[in-house]
């Protein structure tokens, strides 16, 4: 048996997609939009290419050698919290739908190992509401501009 | 020779035009237009069509690795989207859902129709609410069960009269959970067999767990040109986009006859017609030689004609939609005698105004007439048609 744990998206609740190295994420039966980049972008990416927590630990282990011990906690943290979320669900390795994985995690991570971070927007009615063009800050939508409270 | 040589007004102005022309062609094609559209307007004043074409356009030149700093604004604008579709698709879904546990067959129209089924990415299509087809015979029992699933029609009409004298109907039951139901496809042809052929040739989509269907690729095709040309305050001038994708699906090869032979059984050869060209000319659509010269060969009556230009020109600054109302009370079943019309047509005109009381729809009229141009104004100040 292997130990190995792998996830899968909470699909069809949770739609998820992958705008310039960003992945955008919406819970549709909550209603709150998620936001990762960076590392957190190629976590979600992996987990969509059935790779298993352990051999995305690996991966970004290989690359940031240097950062090894917080790379494990800090992948482990963002998984939990994403489960939290119930954005993923975890699957036996048995499980038929799994496909031998071709993603290269060190391949795709960046030259510096920045901690991710899930992003969180409530409100959802109240933030479609907004004028993605005027009413946003520089970052875009759904980040309300200030001057828009 | 075709009948009509002229751009209608209600097509895309200039500026429209080098957007559309940013959103859809490829290459330098697509960065020569995207740098003189962005030379030419201010995005902080966008007219309400040029911004519907933005998650498009920002899609498209990210395929085309165009960097400008306005990417910043565009992916906002496609991030709003993409979530909104999402969401009014899951929220509309149960009242499908209970269509159908009526037995009740239900058709996807317009944007989310091609969301499903052309554009395939919820980011590249704004829409405003969910339009659901349900066959003629069954309008009453679709009402019905929408408004006993917490639905609210916008308006207080007897249900008799608003299935007599629209053919459609917008439900509202939240923020994003707005459902737009027909029973008929096209305004202008409004009997209760008037879409069969629509039905039996209709392709089957699943959207999750939900079976239902969207307009065979001729049929939409005929459907947004239809609908799209028509002229109106806000430019829709997503018709061109539409249409463009529909033509440029490839796993949806399109029967040229049947566009051709529904256009002229339906009296739309001009509408048909005029966009087919347009597209050809301007974006180098895939249209055939051989369907354009059919098109034009096609005999158009004076009727047709009128109201066409009707149709697309500007509303009239003094009685607004009131031409537009009548070629589609025109285009009703017809009453049996004269005084039918009377009882009839200021109930039609109700309807369409959705005025509360059919005495008070001339001082409507006049309300309506100030609204519209103080908006035309408005808008023509943001590079929109006026």
């Amino acid at each position: 048996m292997s130990d190995h744990t792998y996830y899968k998206f909470n699909s069809p609740s949770v739609i998820n997609e992958t705008i310039e190295g960003e992945s955008v994420i919406i819970n549709l039966e909550t209603g709150f939009y998620y936001s990762l980049d960076n590392i957190g972008a190629i976590v979600w990416d992996a987990i969509d290419k059935q790779l298993s927590a352990e051999e995305i630990i690996a991966g970004l282990s290989q690359k940031y050698a240097d950062e090894k011990q917080n790379i494990q906690a800090t992948i482990a943290e963002l998984i939990e919290e994403l489960k939290k979320e119930n954005l993923l669900v975890a699957f036996s390795e048995n499980n038929p739908a799994r496909t031998p994985a071709l993603y290269d995690v060190a391949k795709m991570a960046p030259a510096t190992f920045v901690k991710p971070v899930l992003q969180k927007f409530g409100d959802m009615q109240d933030l479609l509401l907004l004028d993605p063009i005027h009413e946003v800050d520089e970052q875009g939508w759904p980040h309300v501009s200030p001057d828009n409270p | 020779m075709p009948h009509i040589i002229t751009k209608p007004a209600s097509f895309p102005t200039e500026e429209q035009e080098l957007l559309l022309k940013a959103a859809l062609l490829m290459g330098d094609s697509c960065k020569e237009a995207w740098n003189a559209w962005k030379a030419r307007i201010d995005i902080e004043k966008l007219d309400p069509g040029s911004s519907r074409l933005l998650p498009l356009a920002y899609h498209n030149l990210f395929q085309n690795d165009i960097q400008d700093p306005l990417m910043v604004r565009l992916k906002s604008v496609y991030r709003h989207t993409l979530t909104k579709n999402h969401l009014m698709f899951h929220n509309v879904a149960p009242f499908l859902r209970a269509l159908q546990e009526k037995g009740i067959q239900t058709m996807l129209l317009k944007g989310a129709a091609l969301n499903v089924m052309n554009y395939k990415n919820y980011g590249l299509r704004p829409q405003r609410d969910i339009d659901v087809l349900v066959p003629n015979k069954y309008a009453e029992q679709a009402f019905l069960t929408l408004l006993k699933s917490g639905l609210n029609p916008g308006f207080s009409f007897p249900i008799e009269k608003v299935l007599r004298f629209r053919h459609s109907c917008g439900f509202d039951g939240g923020v994003h959970e707005c459902l737009d139901l027909h029973w008929n496809i096209l305004e202008e042809c409004r009997s209760a067999t008037a879409d069969n052929i629509f039905w039996q040739r209709s392709v089957p989509v699943q959207l999750n767990d939900i079976t239902t269907c969207v307009l065979a690729p001729a049929d939409q095709l005929l459907h947004v040109c239809a609908h799209g040309i028509k002229w109106n305050t806000d430019s829709p001038i997503r018709w061109v986009a539409d249409a463009m994708t529909i033509l440029l699906t490839p796993e949806q090869p399109l029967n040229w006859e049947d566009l051709v032979v529904q256009a002229r059984e339906r009296q739309l050869t001009l509408s048909v017609r005029a966009a087919m060209h347009y597209l050809k000319e301007t974006f180098d659509a895939p249209v055939p030689d051989s369907v354009l010269a059919a098109m034009d060969a096609l005999p158009v009556s004076k009727y047709e004609q009128r109201e066409f230009q009707i149709r697309t020109r500007k509303k009239n600054r003094v009685f607004g939609n009131f031409f537009k109302f009548t070629c589609g009370y025109r285009r009703l079943p017809r009453p049996k005698n004269f005084l039918s019309h009377l009882v009839m047509y200021p109930q039609f005109l109700q309807m369409q105004w959705k005025a509360e009381n059919i005495f008070l729809m001339p001082f409507q009229l006049v309300a309506e007439s100030i609204r519209s141009n103080v908006r035309r104004k408005t808008i023509k100040t943001q590079g929109g048609h006026s």
